[in-house]
């Protein structure tokens, strides 16, 4: 058997553990964790609800953000620390300060999807312009999440009264998640799953460099920008149902890129989507227990954006660290 | 002409802010290799990235015969080759065996790669005589070792053309004379085209010289043609001294005056 076979083989082997593991932390989610209000169906409901979408969200977020970092050949982004997402959150802030009436989901994903798409631009625009290197996308990508993340906070003061939960978007919860958000989160994960199967082979060619994909039939520019807008904005989009939350779309591709020990696109998205998904529902079921007292009587709840960015910030500085070490520099 | 050559005949060609050739006429001959000479920006790259419709120019370009413009992307693809340097981005590595699959992944349809491709895969490996990589991610070789298995990523679609870009940068003595050994293994079966500003590695490895100079055809043909023209001298602005070994070129070295 050939040595490739041997890691296909690691590569299904990996696929059933971490399914294995969403599986747990699902069964956890659903029968223990959470206030000990008793076991009524609407808890359960609402237990299911919240797996579900942080789930979904995460899975999202992970697979966008694989996409990402391939397209603009740059471990250090996603849709996070481009400013996408607090591009997203804005919007929304913005569409609860003109707008009394109370939106349609689907159109609040679409606004926050805009709002992720103009920061994007903005975001690209100033780092093409300052030549596009890596560190060039980071530097932008900082600048422009906090001027969004600054407005955003500035706009949740004025909503607050309208929308009691709206603090919630600018570290990202569960909380107050509306069952109405399930079939939207799925349509989106089917949106990013469909992108990422026609990617893959364009994203390989786009990794080993741009003339490299000219030659092997693509046109790198065009495909460059068509998966960074797509994939931004299904990104962007997610904020409108559970607000900003970071390091998930940064962290899962290079965990899913350890475990294969390979970059190969065809692999790594769909990967990162299922580490995704087991990060972000272990956070929430976290966020759930972390202020439970005795008897798992929770007093409250942490925001799992919160959860999140305490343990991904870390982990971000060390792939600065390896990046710049990698450099000599 | 013979089927297969390639024909240059533009009026001018370069990048949105910079044209780097006016009236150029070159004529590639098929089943051969030939080695674009020149210094450092000379155009070779530029010459090499219009065959494959990278850069804009306006004229003709026939490839065996068929217009370039006439010719869809997906059909250049599987006709052509390119390499230059791979540099991959930090964090993201490949192993060179997936390097190689990738590279043919323009020949099949869907995600995952047939039998016949792992199968070619392990072709190009043994021809190259680098088995031993193929576990090996392409961040952790040598320059040498590099330069080989970007030369196998280029040979495993079988293209008619190929197209290399420096294949001789940054190698020892050693390497240089390993790739050249390695292309000319290639010659009579597809069209070979390296651009070199090494006069040494292009004597030694090709069988036609285009010499170019500030985006202009200095001269072209065989050797002896452009020896007996002193064209490397005229290229590069320097004095060589020729170095036989019975009656065969083997080295040329610039003189420090």
């Amino acid at each position: 058997m050939s040595i490739y076979r041997l890691f296909k083989r690691k590569i299904l082997l990996f696929s059933i553990i971490l399914l294995m593991l969403l599986s747990t932390l699902v069964l956890l989610g659903l029968l223990f964790i959470h206030l000990g209000y008793g076991s009524s169906s609407i808890i359960y409901e609402y237990r299911f609800n919240r797996i579900m979408a942080a789930s979904l969200v995460g899975l999202i977020l992970g697979l966008t953000g694989a996409l990402l970092q391939s397209s603009l050949r740059n471990p250090l982004v996603d849709h996070y620390i481009l400013g996408i997402g607090s591009g997203g959150v804005f919007a929304v802030m913005l569409f609860y300060l003109v707008s009394s009436a109370t939106a349609a989901l689907a159109l609040l994903t679409i606004i926050a999807g805009i709002g992720g798409l103009a920061a994007l631009i903005i975001t690209i625009m100033v780092a093409e312009a300052v030549g596009g290197s890596d560190v060039a996308y980071v530097l932008a990508g900082i600048g422009v999440n906090s001027m969004f993340s600054g407005a955003s906070l500035l706009l949740s003061y004025m909503v607050a009264s309208k929308n009691p939960f709206i603090a919630y978007a600018l570290v990202g919860s569960f909380v107050a998640v509306d069952p109405g958000w399930i079939p939207l989160l799925i349509f989106l994960s089917i949106i990013s799953f469909i992108l990422y199967i026609f990617t893959a082979k364009p994203l390989n060619a786009l990794l080993i460099g741009d003339e490299y994909a000219a030659q092997q039939g693509y046109n790198p520019r065009v495909a460059r920008l068509l998966i960074v807008l797509l994939s931004g904005v299904i990104g962007a989009s997610v904020v409108a149902c559970c607000g900003l939350i970071g390091f998930i779309g940064l962290v899962s591709p290079h965990i899913a890129r350890l475990m294969l020990g390979t970059s190969d696109n065809r692999m790594v998205p769909i990967i990162a989507g299922i580490v995704g998904a087991i990060l972000l529902l272990l956070s929430d079921n976290f966020s759930r227990l972390i202020l439970a007292g005795p008897f798992l009587v929770s007093v409250g709840e942490v925001p799992a954006g919160a959860i999140v960015s305490l343990f991904g910030a870390p982990f971000f500085l060390s792939i600065m660290i390896r990046r710049f070490r990698g450099r000599g520099a | 002409m013979m089927p297969g050559d390639i024909v240059i005949d533009i009026e001018r060609a370069g990048y949105r802010n910079k044209q780097v050739f006016e009236n150029l006429k070159i004529r590639i001959p098929s089943g051969k290799i030939t080695a674009l000479l020149g210094p450092n920006g000379s155009g070779k790259t530029t010459l090499l990235k219009m065959l494959f419709k990278r850069i804009r120019y306006s004229g003709k370009i026939l490839i065996g015969f068929k217009e370039l413009s006439m010719i869809s992307v997906r059909e250049i693809a599987r006709l052509i080759s390119y390499m230059g340097e791979i540099t991959l981005p930090d964090m993201m590595g490949l192993k060179v065996f997936e390097a190689l699959l990738i590279s043919r992944s323009s020949l099949y349809r869907g995600l995952i790669e047939r039998q016949e491709d792992i199968r070619e895969a392990e072709a190009v490996l043994r021809e190259l005589g680098i088995e031993q990589l193929s576990e090996r991610r392409l961040d952790e070789l040598s320059s040498g070792e590099l330069r080989k298995v970007v030369l196998g990523m280029a040979l495993i679609k079988h293209p008619k053309y190929l197209l290399l870009d420096e294949p001789d940068s940054h190698l020892d003595m050693l390497s240089k004379i390993e790739i050249s050994r390695i292309i000319k293994k290639y010659s009579g079966r597809t069209t070979i085209i390296i651009a070199t500003h090494d006069p040494v590695f292009a004597v030694n490895t090709a069988e036609y010289f285009v010499l170019l100079r500030d985006g202009r055809v200095v001269d072209e043909g065989k050797l002896e043609h452009i020896i007996g023209n002193k064209s490397i001298e005229k290229t590069f602005g320097v004095r060589l001294k020729y170095i036989y070994e019975n009656n065969r070129l083997v080295g040329i070295i610039p003189v420090y005056d």
